[in-house]
């Protein structure tokens, strides 16, 4: 099945969401994925004041996908719904992602709380999907 | 066409000759780097472009509360990304989460990494528990300016409020920050002024904090 990856601001609007493989009509998960992903949310904001890591490890879990979570440091919140793919590439592929965003962020004409439209960052985000999970 | 004008000649690359627009196209911000060697900015290119972007607002609200709001917005925005870009690169690999530990941060580390130097002072106020301060006796970017007498108490560290506000607010501590003058007498020097950064915490993160105190 496939992996769900999103990004959520501090106040809980989506800003980017990514699947691999890409997304297609007949996938019917897909929103089942969502809708765990937003549910992990509560237990997110407890975890986030419970430890001063970035990598959060999975919070969460329903039947057998896992939720894992990244926090940065002004808590813009990155989750990643998957089965069974091995943590190590989950944990990896989280911090680099982490790293893309934080040097989106820089950029002065970013909104932080925005949604994310840069076709450059959704490239890398998807190549990133391949190195990993494919 | 040069990316970074202003920064140190010190690695003398031959920026100045001509690079293809499809080159700079290349040059993604998401392919670049984030570590890097610390790159520095002369005083004068920043206070020029302090003071032209004082001037600008000045031309845009009609009392001086206004003008230290807007240079406070204007901070709110360095705040964030510092924040973002500090916790990333310095290797630091920790978030604050603990009132104390992040205003240490904002203190030491930003303060460092923006001015060189650590704030002089960081006290509590008295009394109350959601007010803090951070003491400074010469705000860098008020070195070249002079306030005009009919501005009355605008001081243009408000910018540098804003930064504190936005590395806060950004890693989950809402505070309200402003920047004051404040006269000092020591028995040992003249009479002199120093900048303080009220920092006036929300009732949620009070709360916060008592709970994690257990």
């Amino acid at each position: 099945m496939a992996i769900t990856f999103v990004i959520v601001s501090p106040q809980d609007q989506l800003l980017y969401e990514a699947t691999f493989p890409p997304v297609s009509q007949t996938d019917e998960t897909a929103h089942l994925r969502e809708f765990i992903l937003f549910a992990s949310l509560d237990i997110l904001e407890q975890v986030v004041w419970s430890t001063r890591d970035f990598y959060l490890k999975a919070i969460d879990r329903f039947n057998d996908q896992i939720i894992y979570g990244l926090v940065t440091a002004s808590s813009v919140r990155l989750l990643l719904v998957s089965d069974g793919k091995s943590e190590e590439a989950v944990k990896n592929f989280l911090q680099e992602a982490y790293e893309l965003y934080v040097k989106l962020a820089l950029n002065p004409f970013f909104e932080p709380c925005k949604p994310i439209l840069s076709t450059s960052f959704h490239e890398r985000i998807q190549k990133l999907g391949k190195k990993y999970f494919v | 066409m040069e990316l970074r004008r202003f920064t140190q000649p010190s690695a003398t690359k031959p920026t100045h000759t001509t690079v293809s627009n499809s080159e700079i196209a290349k040059w993604n911000i998401l392919d670049r780097p984030l570590t890097r060697s610390r790159e520095e900015l002369y005083l004068s290119t920043f206070s020029f472009l302090f003071a032209e972007a004082v001037q600008y607002l000045q031309t845009r609200v009609q009392q001086v509360s206004e003008l230290e709001e807007k240079l406070n917005q204007l901070g709110y925005r360095v705040g964030q990304r510092a924040l973002e870009l500090l916790c990333f690169r310095e290797k630091l690999n920790r978030r604050e989460i603990r009132l104390v530990s992040i205003l240490g941060f904002i203190r030491v580390q930003l303060w460092k990494f923006l001015f060189k130097k650590s704030a002089d002072y960081l006290k509590k106020v008295t009394d109350r528990e959601d007010e803090y301060y951070i003491e400074e006796e010469e705000p860098l970017v008020n070195r070249y300016i002079s306030v005009p007498k009919d501005f009355g108490q605008l001081n243009c560290a408000a910018f540098m409020a804003g930064i504190i506000r936005g590395a806060l607010d950004s890693a989950g501590f809402t505070a309200s920050v402003s920047a004051h003058y404040i006269h000092r007498e020591e028995k040992s020097r003249l009479a002199f002024t120093v900048t303080i950064f009220m920092i006036r915490l929300d009732e949620s993160v009070m709360n916060r904090e008592r709970k994690l105190a257990g």
